[in-house]
């Protein structure tokens, strides 16, 4: 390991990291790049165009994935977090059973999950789709959403909670007058978690998806087994710009720690 | 405290229900369902109990992909944490509060991109004509193009790159924990820079980097995109196979007892991967 | 007695909140059939290969017509098969499928038949295509477009000289050059390697199974990719001196560049057609029956010709075709030479096929 002299430090460490960093962000830079680049199948740099930008926009297909994975996106995100709202409070520290079951899912590979669904899916005639697809993340959403508002809600100082019920509030109005809004920083961090896992996922949406769900990783994954345009680059730097402005947005809504 | 010890009232149990039903449904139950599946052989609404499918999927070639899987996954681990842990390591001690977010920061933002994008770039990469080759090329460092693609050695680089972040941030998180005034306390006292690290800061740090290897392991057993993708389609994984059973030869109960093997396999692997770090973490603490 | 009225209550109460949510979800899950009903009936469905149809051409057909046509691409023949069997063949209205999988589509009894009174195309389709192995009356299929498939090579990895007409060069050590691409499909390569140990065989046993299966793991080390649809890539960025694919793809480069040739095996190489069938489920059968007859028009097929490069079904569009690659249309065309060319066929039972294939692909 690192011995803690001053030169080694100062020098060989910090170069160390900033070319792990580098390393992590060599294929955003590409993406960047070569969606600029005027060929279709070169990767050598032949010309500044923004032809593909013009095709992305007037591409239908790029679109209508997109629309499909941000509704999937939405209402899992929605749905696992008013269920782990709910759930938590329900709860209420008593859950040495039942919180280990929300573990699980993280624990369990994403192929297995993905093939136990669509099995689930079909030995019970239940039509695939964009419903399937929603209940499918929303499980995902949930296997993170509970143990974070849980681990957030613990820290919670009891006697807020309690001074408002000796006060005459319901456990309802405690609930949502009290609890929710002391939580709000785990649950917009949680929500915002739940959403990208959600539009990332690819393996739920391949095993589940129908003809009325083409999602973004699906349209992906078949653009680059087809053979690679330059359209995708657009489309990638057009959601690095989406999500950028997100994450900024965020984190002058809440502490940066608390994100993880 | 007493208002709560009461039993769950009906309004509780009405809110606690859809969660746990949710997971029970579209997790426990599925996996149920496969290894139900596994085990009946399904022809025109008969199901017949067999072990033929458990008979087949024991045999060299499918242990050979699985074996294949796992080895990958432990190396891509191992690299993993030895980069991870320097990288945590200087974001949690050696910089300041501002280079601390900054640098989460930028962590986390690889995630906001779609991860096939990302597969798709380090293809331009490692192209015979990507950058990569282009640059060695140029540089006079080969003659001929190297092999980068479509092999394990691509398999391999995005996988570490891919799942690096899912390493540092257990570390930084139980680094993060405990302040840098112990390390210094500890050089105060008079000890080396070893003795410190293998006494202070890893009992301390060791069950973040547990966290993150038996996280990395899960996520690599099953990953399916990276061979699929980068891989072209030569060395079955894990993940290709399951796919290859559910919708190439659509026979679901011999993928099914296929999925019930390589889970298995996993859960050992993970069981003797807690063993290592327990003994490690004995090892540790005994000497202090 | 009260307490143990409560009691009851007490458990009948949970129950019933566990099925109410039970309800809920099973509502939540089940309502796409509910939404079919009311999906719009100016609406079809096409399941298609990727990359086949131009969405502008589809475009153009939903102006003239004023009906929605949805494409749901498959990159797959397996894939196909086990998606129409997953929902029952509902979902899709019509289907072009790949020749190979037809027949098992006719067995599945997931088509109707085609009334040939409301194809105003029947009387220009090619002869050669009609009437083949997979629908001998053409009851179900009518074939659209259509590709060989052989060998792709860049002539400057061979000394500028055309190489071996044969299979030879992406099996035999003595002539092949390492870094090939192989095609995907385990049937397809299975296939390949029949027709170049047993020429164009309609059924095979276990031990020529097994031959195949060691010739083909014999093969996987000098292979690059085993892939269906990046043979025009492979050959362009000079990856791979030889790939298997279908004409199409090679077409596309040889247009641009002298050094890549396209060869049809001497052992007879391999037809690929894809169909239009039109699905038990569907409702809407005029509606498919215009969008095929907009697609057939002259126009549209040229315009689809210029677009892919696949063959197309349509003789006068066919003959106007530069086919010099594949050895112009008289030779290409001649019947007695085309019976030659062989067809993606299940040659082995399905089940023993896939084994081998994973067993070529896990070694």
């Amino acid at each position: 390991m690192k011995i803690n002299k001053f030169r080694f430090s100062k020098l060989v460490m910090p170069s160390f990291v900033g070319s792990v960093y580098f390393f992590l962000y060599l294929p955003i830079f590409i993406l960047v790049l070569f969606s600029f680049n005027d060929a279709r199948f070169v990767y050598k740099w032949s010309g500044f165009t923004l032809d593909w930008y013009y095709e992305l926009f007037r591409s239908t297909e790029v679109w209508i994935a997109l629309k499909n994975s941000l509704i999937v996106a939405f209402f899992s995100g929605l749905l696992s977090l008013s269920m782990g709202c709910l759930l938590v409070w329900g709860l209420f520290r008593r859950s040495k059973i039942i919180l280990p079951l929300f573990y699980i899912t993280v624990m369990i590979p994403d192929v297995v999950v993905a093939v136990g669904l669509l099995s689930f899916f079909t030995m019970l005639y239940i039509p695939l789709g964009i419903t399937a697809l929603i209940a499918g993340h929303t499980l995902l959403g949930l296997g993170f959403v509970v143990p974070i508002l849980y681990s957030c809600f613990k820290d919670l100082d009891y006697g807020l909670i309690e001074a408002s019920l000796d006060l005459g509030a319901t456990r309802w109005q405690t609930f949502f007058k009290v609890v929710l809004p002391l939580l709000k920083p785990s649950i917009i961090a949680a929500g915002l978690l739940v959403f990208i896992i959600s539009l990332d996922d690819f393996l739920i949406a391949f095993f589940c998806a129908s003809s009325d769900s083409q999602t973004l990783s699906l349209y992906i994954f078949s653009m680059v087994r087809l053979g690679l345009s330059p359209l995708i680059n657009a489309l990638s730097v057009f959601l690095l710009i989406i999500s950028c402005s997100f994450v900024l947005l965020f984190s002058n809504l809440s502490d940066k720690k608390e994100f993880f | 405290m007493k208002k709560f010890k009461q039993r769950l009232s009906c309004s509780f149990f009405f809110s606690i229900v859809p969660g746990i039903l949710w997971q029970l449904l579209f997790l426990c139950l599925p996996l149920v369902f496969i290894i139900g599946l596994s085990f009946f052989e399904i022809s025109d609404k008969l199901a017949l109990f067999t072990m033929d499918y458990y008979r087949v999927v024991t045999n060299k070639f499918h242990l050979l992909v699985i074996l294949r899987s796992l080895s990958v996954s432990f190396f891509v681990a191992t690299v993993c944490s030895l980069i991870a842990y320097p990288v945590a390591y200087f974001i949690a001690f050696k910089v300041s509060k501002r280079w601390q977010s900054i640098g989460l920061f930028l962590l986390a933002l690889p995630f906001w991109i779609n991860f096939l994008l990302q597969v798709y770039a380090w293809c331009f990469i490692l192209e015979r004509n990507g950058l990569v080759n282009s640059f060695l090329l140029k540089i006079g460092l080969i003659s001929e193009p190297l092999y980068l693609m479509n092999n394990m050695v691509s398999v391999i680089l995005v996988m570490i790159q891919g799942y690096l972040p899912f390493m540092i941030l257990p570390i930084y998180s139980g680094m993060s924990r405990f302040s840098k005034r112990l390390i210094e306390a500890s050089y105060d006292l008079g000890a080396s820079a070893i003795y410190t690290f293998w006494h202070i800061t890893l009992p301390l740090t060791i069950s973040g980097i547990r966290t993150g290897f038996i996280l990395i392991l899960v996520m690599t057993f099953g990953e399916f995109t990276i061979p699929t993708l980068l891989g072209g389609g030569k060395k079955l994984f894990v993940g290709t196979l399951i796919s290859e059973y559910f919708f190439t030869s659509r026979s679901m109960s011999q993928g099914s007892a296929f999925v019930c093997v390589s889970a298995m396999v996993l859960c050992g692997a993970i069981l003797v991967v807690n063993k290592i770090f327990g003994l490690i973490s004995g090892a540790t603490d005994h000497e202090n | 007695m009260s307490s143990g009225f409560r009691l009851i209550f007490f458990y009948l109460a949970r129950v019933g909140m566990v099925l109410v949510w039970l309800a809920i979800i099973a509502a939540f899950l089940y309502s796409p059939y509910v939404s079919r009903l009311f999906v719009s009936k100016n609406a079809i469905n096409l399941y298609t290969w990727a990359d086949v149809f131009d969405l502008n051409h589809v475009r153009e057909f939903e102006e003239a017509s004023g009906i929605k046509v949805n494409l749901v691409y498959y990159d797959n023949c397996d894939e196909l098969i086990s998606k129409i069997e997953l929902s029952k063949g509902r979902g899709y209205d019509f289907i072009l499928a790949n020749d190979t999988n037809v027949p098992e589509l006719i067995n599945m009894g997931m088509l109707v038949p085609l009334d040939k009174s409301k194809l105003d195309f029947w009387h220009e389709l090619e002869p050669n295509l009609l009437h083949k192995y997979y629908d001998p009356e053409n009851i179900y299929a009518v074939p659209y477009s259509w590709d060989i498939c052989g060998m792709g090579v860049d002539i400057a990895k061979f000394n500028n000289q055309t190489p071996v007409n044969s299979w030879k060069l992406v099996f035999d050590p003595k002539f092949a050059l390492p870094r090939i691409g192989m095609m995907e499909e385990g049937m397809r390569s299975v296939c390949i390697a029949a027709q170049y140990l047993y020429g164009n065989v309609s059924k095979i046993d276990q031990i020529q199974l097994q031959k195949i299966k060691d010739l083909l793991i014999s093969q996987k080390k000098i292979v690059e990719v085993y892939t269906e649809l990046l043979g025009d890539y492979l050959l362009y960025s000079r990856a791979c001196p030889v790939v298997v694919t279908p004409g199409a793809f090679v077409y596309r480069i040889m247009v641009n560049d002298d050094q890549i040739k396209f060869l049809i095996p001497q052992e007879g190489g391999f037809v690929v057609s894809e169909n239009f069938v039109i699905m038990k489920a569907c409702t809407k059968q005029d509606l498919v029956y215009k969008f095929m007859n907009f697609m057939y028009q002259k126009n549209m097929v040229r315009k689809f010709v210029e677009k892919t490069s696949f063959l197309t079904a349509r003789r006068d569009v066919l003959y106007e075709m530069d086919l010099r690659h594949l050895g112009g249309q008289d030779y290409l065309l001649n019947p007695s030479r085309f019976e030659k060319i062989g067809y993606f066929k299940y040659i082995a039972p399905r089940e023993e096929i896939s084994k081998a294939w994973i067993e070529v692909k896990a070694s």
